[in-house]
């Protein structure tokens, strides 16, 4: 795991059962396995995206405000990076966590892309995905 | 994919492409120019370039990515490898110094008018520079980046980009002096009228806060060039900040091509 040195993230707690978390990524075991780490975790208000596409429909919808996102980077069609694009285009100010099976370079370059592009990053976390690491990520949040 | 990286510059930089290319299959190939023999120079020295690319891709159409100064290298080797060169993409791009009055908008502007006029005292600046690539790293990178503009000012505060950055220069300073000099002594000759034999595709990316290579080189390019596709200006970002941005992007395209 991957923790870059990150300032107060947020000016007033948030509660973790208040937090509204979006997970991205195609693999439906992969959603699972995270949804269940994080409600193990006190994190109550979890939504689920398939795709980048599904993720962006979301979120444009301007219906639902995320303050974390968990975003893998490979995905067929939209991948973790050029999501991350859409995402700057929305004007998107949550957190980030990237999660990823890639190795520690494809990490490395894509955290120094999301700092580039002011997202709020969080780390990165590989597969398979750890109540550990996830909790040490949580803790700068909530 | 091949790579030219910048100068200085190393494979390393390569970092972004080679992450996106994992996740999108693409292979990319990043060669260290700068440990190539010192003595080769001019044409010999780009065809050695193109038949060490068309060795690897076994002739195959490829495309070609050129970062700052590498892609002058890019472009001129490219000459060399007719009907193996699918789309050159220029990032950041260096453009010929008499194509347009760049020189007071390049933060290399010293170095650039050194190596024009002062070879030999070009020559003594970088081995200088390489004592410090050794012994004070840091030192180099700040004093690299302390004109920074847009991207760039927050890429050099983000320490995972320091080390990357830090290592990129002691692989270009230590050891390759000669390489790093070969590039830049042959830059910095007039080299405009060499923009229209460059007969396939290219891409032009630059960042519009871009101090190293200024935004109007990214134009002199477009005019210059006969098959130049389009020209991509990225707001607020300047010259690294530009190549991990179109980086993505240009690895997808590569999935349509």
């Amino acid at each position: 795991m991957n923790n870059p040195t990150t300032k107060s993230l947020v000016t007033a707690p948030i509660s973790r059962n208040a937090l509204k978390v979006l997970l991205v990524d195609d693999d439906s075991f992969q959603l699972e396995l995270i949804s269940g780490i994080l409600e193990g975790l006190g994190v109550t208000d979890i939504t689920s995206a398939n795709s980048g596409e599904q993720a962006l429909q979301r979120l444009s919808g301007g219906q639902q405000h995320f303050h974390l996102m968990l975003l893998d980077l490979h995905m067929p069609g939209m991948d973790g990076f050029k999501f991350m694009e859409s995402l700057t285009k929305l004007g998107y100010s949550g957190a980030l966590i990237i999660v990823s099976g890639q190795s520690d370079d494809v990490m490395h370059a894509a955290s120094m892309v999301a700092k580039l592009r002011r997202f709020t990053l969080l780390g990165t976390v590989p597969k398979p995905v750890g109540r550990a690491a996830l909790s040490a990520l949580l803790s700068k949040l909530a | 994919m091949v790579y030219f990286h910048g100068a200085p510059g190393a494979p390393g930089e390569a970092a972004v492409f080679d992450a996106c290319g994992k996740i999108h299959g693409v292979r990319i190939l990043a060669f260290d120019r700068f440990v190539v023999e010192p003595s080769v120079r001019g044409d010999d020295y780009y065809r050695l370039l193109a038949s060490e690319i068309q060795r690897h891709t076994r002739g195959e159409k490829v495309v070609v990515v050129g970062f700052s100064i590498g892609a002058f290298v890019a472009l001129q080797t490219c000459r060399h490898m007719a009907g193996s060169v699918a789309r050159v993409h220029l990032v950041s791009a260096g453009a010929p110094l008499e194509a347009g009055d760049f020189l007071n908008a390049m933060a290399g502007k010293q170095v650039f008018q050194l190596a024009q006029g002062f070879p030999f005292v070009f020559f003594l600046l970088s081995l200088w520079q390489g004592v410090l690539a050794r012994w004070a790293p840091k030192a180099l990178f700040a004093m690299l980046f302390a004109s920074a503009q847009g991207g760039d000012k927050r890429l050099a505060a983000d320490a995972q980009f320091r080390a990357t950055l830090i290592e990129v220069l002691r692989s270009s300073f230590v050891g390759a002096v000669r390489g790093y000099t070969r590039d830049i002594t042959a830059y910095v000759q007039p080299w405009k009228d060499s923009l229209a034999h460059m007969h396939f595709p290219v891409r032009v990316w630059h960042g519009l806060q871009d101090n190293w290579s200024p935004p109007a080189m990214a134009t002199a390019l477009n005019e210059g060039l006969p098959q130049c596709e389009s020209v991509t200006l990225l707001e607020g970002l300047s010259h690294y900040s530009c190549l991990l941005e179109a980086a993505p992007t240009i690895c997808g395209s590569q999935c349509v091509l």
